[in-house]
């Protein structure tokens, strides 16, 4: 059970009790658990297929789920349909009503709900002010650009005054530049209001830059939740330490037990020592996660280094200069690749870099991520 | 192809000139002075004065209209909720087989529809006693059946590539079924469905073989009264009122066409 950002946490918000959805024999979405504070940017980031999505329309009752409970505020929504559920969403497409001006669309679900007209009237104007686009209350959709389309959708979906706003990959049809940009502005809008946001993303970047917390998903299963730094930095298994970042793994076996106990590596030729690094079972094989930019290199190296951990010795085989930073890639005397990266500090060392040079990589043990998986 | 082929250009002349040539002269020949038709004497407007002054074609055409309008009507919203269902259901049992014989009307020999419906307006007659006689409301209802049918594709048509997500915003944002459907869908797709009903009234206003089998006294169609004319002889007047409809049938195409394409020119400003 992946019970990741389950459990009783008083802050809950938002909570999604072992909730899995079924298409036919496909599992969409498997027994995922998971709690929201309020307040909280949430981005559920996954490859296509994860489940993210069909999880976020589950919040929102777009999709009923086969099993499992979601609670808002301790009630439970589950069966609530979507027109009744104290969230908003923004869709992919923006799904813009087309015949209705900028005014009538953000005004719609007020309608429903049936405020007066002056109240409409004021809170739209609130709304297009909060996303900067006074003025084009009388434009239809087909005469907004891109990004102006997007903070329409913004508005009409905050117009409610949700509890949660859920967010379908809301930046993925504006570009790089744009894009950049409008993250920054959600991140301003969201911490101005102060509603809780969920965020589906395929773009580990952006949940980076932009989250309070990442849920991971791959297949359908809630993989990791944590903060982005605790997930770049301790990830958990294989899986999250490629998909967040670029990332050095090590093959090891455990020898040993009990004080004498080692971590053994055919790819290093040595000794791997990590961070938090507890008892393990005889025989386990266990991989070390390395970010490349804390993987050390030295050149011209003083014989065999490989006796003493985390270090090995190898062979420039690839540098790819990217202006601020240089990319390294070290074959390592054990066939492994090994990346690393050098910023520049104006030092001479870089420039006497070259293919084919033997070099010797080290890392510190803080550096070093155990993982099970 | 920037280079324009002269053989291929020289084939689509000849294709275009055996279509409308034939109409082209005959509007020419409504606009003859002489009473004989295949004689040439000058040019005149006198046969439209005349086909004013003729109470029976104005009846007959008056006729033709209501029929056509009332006959598109129904047709449309009929015909909405066949295409709605169709390009919504996706998966269903049966779904190949009822679509195709949602179409089936529009390739349906004109005999058959108009034979089986006397049939079924007889038996109505006999079972429930209505409807009562033949007469304008069996025009109308024939008509309506193949109108649906046409109104139906095109709907269907502007649904499959419609944005589900815009109906689920709406029920996001608080609004029910059917409220969405009137509030969000058919805005959305309605120059489809004008277009769907110029359609529908064009091929009502020009049917002849249905409306034979199905009218009654009292309502003989503009396409009928000429047919009946026309056994007499042709007379320069019936060139004119053949003018009159080939202008009334264009106008509609054209308009349905207009809104076709106005309907793909918002799409692609999506």
């Amino acid at each position: 059970m992946s019970d990741l950002g389950g459990g009783n946490d008083p802050d809950t918000y938002l909570s999604i009790k072992q909730v899995s959805k079924h298409f036919a024999e496909v599992k969409a979405v498997d027994d995922v658990s998971l709690n929201i504070r309020q307040g909280e940017f949430f981005c559920l980031l996954g490859g296509s297929g994860s489940g993210k999505s069909t999880l976020l329309r589950m919040i929102a009752g777009l999709e009923t789920a086969t099993s499992g409970h979601i609670e808002i505020e301790g009630q439970d929504v589950t069966d609530v349909p979507p027109w009744n559920r104290p969230v908003n969403m923004m869709f992919q497409s923006y799904a813009l009503f087309p015949h209705m001006n900028v005014e009538k669309n953000i005004a719609y679900g007020l309608k429903q709900d049936k405020w007066p007209q002056p109240k409409i009237k004021a809170r739209v104007e609130e709304l297009l002010e909060l996303v900067q686009l006074s003025g084009y209350g009388n434009r239809k959709p087909h005469q907004l650009s891109g990004g102006q389309r997007q903070r329409v959708a913004l508005a009409r979906a905050l117009a409610r005054k949700p509890k949660v706003l859920l967010l379908d990959e809301p930046l993925s049809a504006l570009d790089k530049k744009l894009r950049e940009d409008t993250q920054r502005q959600l991140l301003a809008i969201q911490q101005e209001i102060g509603t809780t946001f969920i965020m589906v993303t395929h773009d580990q970047e952006e949940a980076m830059s932009i989250a309070t917390r990442i849920g991971v998903m791959d297949q359908g299963k809630l993989v990791q939740v944590d903060t982005p730094r605790e997930m770049y930095e301790r990830p958990k298994n294989r899986f999250i330490a490629g998909f967040i970042g670029q990332v050095n793994l090590f093959e090891a076996i455990v020898e040993g037990s009990g004080k004498t106990q080692k971590i053994i590596s055919a790819d290093t030729g040595g000794e791997l020592k990590a961070i938090d690094q507890s008892e393990l079972e005889t025989g386990q094989a266990v991989w070390i996660a390395v970010r490349p930019e804390r993987v050390l290199l030295k050149t011209k190296p003083k014989g065999k280094a490989a006796k003493a951990a985390n270090k090995a010795n190898g062979t420039l085989s690839d540098i790819m200069y990217l202006g601020g930073v240089t990319h390294i890639t070290i074959t390592l005397d054990s066939g492994k690749t090994v990346r690393t990266m050098i910023s520049e500090h104006w030092d001479e060392d870089e420039a006497k870099l070259n293919i084919g040079d033997a070099v010797e990589i080290s890392f510190e043990q803080r550096a070093a991520v155990l993982l099970e998986s | 192809m920037s280079k324009r082929n002269p053989v291929i250009l020289a084939l689509a002349a000849f294709g275009y000139a055996i279509l409308y040539i034939p109409i082209l002269i005959m509007i020419i020949y409504s606009f003859n002075s002489s009473r004989l038709v295949t004689v040439w004497a000058g040019w005149s407007t006198k046969w439209y004065g005349e086909l004013l002054k003729d109470g029976q074609i104005a009846d007959a055409a008056w006729i033709s209209l209501v029929v056509a309008f009332w006959a598109a009507t129904i047709g449309i919203i009929f015909g909405i909720m066949i295409g709605y269902a169709l390009a919504r259901m996706r998966r269903f049992k049966g779904r190949l087989i009822l679509s195709g014989m949602a179409t089936a009307p529009i390739v349906m020999p004109e005999v058959v529809t108009g034979l089986s419906l006397l049939l079924l307006f007889i038996s109505m007659e006999q079972i429930i006693g209505w409807p009562a006689g033949r007469g304008l409301t069996t025009v109308i209802i024939a008509h309506a059946t193949f109108a649906m049918a046409f109104v139906a594709v095109v709907v269907q048509g502007r649904l499959s590539d419609f944005d589900v997500s815009i109906e689920e915003a709406a029920m996001d944002l608080g609004a029910r079924q059917p409220w969405i459907f009137f509030t969000i869908t058919l805005p959305v797709i309605m120059p489809a469905v004008i277009a769907g009903w110029l359609l529908a009234f064009t091929l009502s206003f020009d049917d002849l073989v249905i409306a034979s089998f199905v009218s009654g006294p009292g309502s003989t169609t503009l396409p009928m009264l000429v047919f009946s004319k026309v056994r007499l002889g042709v007379t320069p007047e019936i060139n004119a009122l053949a003018t009159v409809i080939v202008a009334v049938v264009a106008i509609g195409v054209v308009l349905a066409n207009l809104f076709t394409l106005r309907n793909q020119g918002s799409d692609n400003n999506k």
